[in-house]
């Protein structure tokens, strides 16, 4: 009977990582598609910043929240192989002696729900209230005091909602992992063209400059981002 | 593969108790595994061999959900779906969920899911769903006619 569900455990295991393995994006024809490219000897590569705007129309998570995301495309060389790994990717900003290096899909995901986590849905709502007073009987004077309008004006604070927010449950993480992972940038040797998303957990600020650099095997290449 | 429902157990359809087979011979089956569609009745593991009186394949199409696997619930994600035709069959991790037209809103545990929408005599539409809680995911299907394979 273990040994039955060891084997069973061991089929499920290999087909979840199957199923979470970075598939990354269709790499274009070639580099020179991509807005920002550099060739070099060993290879070629593309590249093009996600805007605030892209990355919610291509991601359910909200990675706007954490990263800079940058789609990576590399062309080893013809009959050559590259090691694809997102440790030899830097991000520089404005030029800084110190690089910020990608995050890998686990940590991002981790980020986004303790962000969402953090977040509630707070509505600040004014109330104005208009009523009229029949005044009251004055027993110093016998006489009855006079009425009138009064006006109340205040701010109501609604704090949450009934249900989770979006993205602060542990399977909302595990779904943002997913889709993180599939669409990133496919790590290890390749032969053919690899494309997909590596994702810098930096804020995005309008007045930066920020520099991609990508050096394998002794080759380095800069590329600087537009805004 | 096959969908099988566990009559004995006492769940109902609310219940989803649901297994995912891929092997069934005469007399016994082998579960692998219940994820996504739910799981295997209490005391049975992946890898128990189950006597075939106790399970039935539903009518086809195999395998489909229960008819309430997708209405609200909390902590769900919404998912809004058009098709062109209406009448398109939508199949979400490979279960026949329903037709398009009475589809219109899905509700889905947070995860990643392969929608497939298919028609006569057109080109099947495929997409990567990737649903959290509380976020709404409207997907378009627009059912181009197949193209027909010319030999040389």
């Amino acid at each position: 009977m273990k040994a039955k569900l060891g084997w069973a455990a061991a089929l499920v295991a290999v087909a979840s990582l199957g199923m979470a393995a970075p598939k990354g994006t269709v790499p274009r024809s070639s580099a020179g598609k991509y807005a920002l490219h550099a060739t070099r000897e060993k290879f070629s590569i593309g590249v093009v910043t996600l805007s605030p705007e892209q990355a919610r129309k291509q991601f359910v998570s909200d990675v706007n929240r954490c990263c800079v995301v940058v789609e990576v495309a590399l062309y080893p060389s013809k009959d050559g192989k590259l090691d694809v790994s997102l440790n030899d990717l830097v991000l520089r900003q404005n030029n800084s002696e110190v690089g910020d290096k990608p995050a890998s899909a686990k940590v991002i995901a981790s980020k986004l729900r303790k962000k969402a986590e953090a977040t509630r849905d707070i509505s600040v709502y004014p109330s104005v209230g208009v009523g009229y007073g029949n005044g009251g009987y004055d027993p110093a004077t016998g006489t009855r005091a006079p009425g009138g309008t009064y006006k109340q004006v205040g701010v109501g604070v609604g704090i949450g909602g009934s249900g989770p927010q979006p993205g602060s449950t542990d399977k909302d993480r595990v779904a943002m992992e997913t889709e993180l992972s599939e669409k990133g940038l496919p790590e290890g040797a390749a032969s053919a063209p690899v494309a997909g998303y590596v994702y810098f957990p930096m804020a995005r600020k309008k007045s930066q400059t920020l520099t991609l650099e990508y050096s394998v095997n002794g080759e380095k290449v800069q590329l600087r981002l537009p805004q | 593969m096959c969908l099988l429902r566990n009559e004995n157990s006492g769940c109902g359809w609310a219940e989803c108790r649901w297994v995912r087979d891929t092997a069934i011979s005469p007399g016994r089956t082998t579960i692998l595994y219940a994820y996504p569609f739910g799981y295997a009745p209490y005391g049975l593991y992946p890898g128990d061999w189950v006597a075939a009186s106790y399970w039935y394949p539903i009518s086809s199409p195999y395998p489909y959900y229960a008819p309430d696997t997708f209405r609200y619930g909390n902590g769900r994600g919404e998912i809004r779906l058009t098709a062109d035709p209406k009448e398109a069959k939508v199949y979400i991790d490979g279960g026949y969920a329903g037709t398009a037209d009475k589809l219109k809103t899905l509700w889905l545990d947070p995860g990643a899911y392969d929608l497939t929408v298919s028609a006569a005599g057109r080109e099947d539409f495929h997409e990567r769903l990737y649903v959290l809680s509380g976020k709404i995911l409207k997907i378009s299907a627009k059912l181009d006619p197949e193209q027909t394979k010319e030999n040389p």
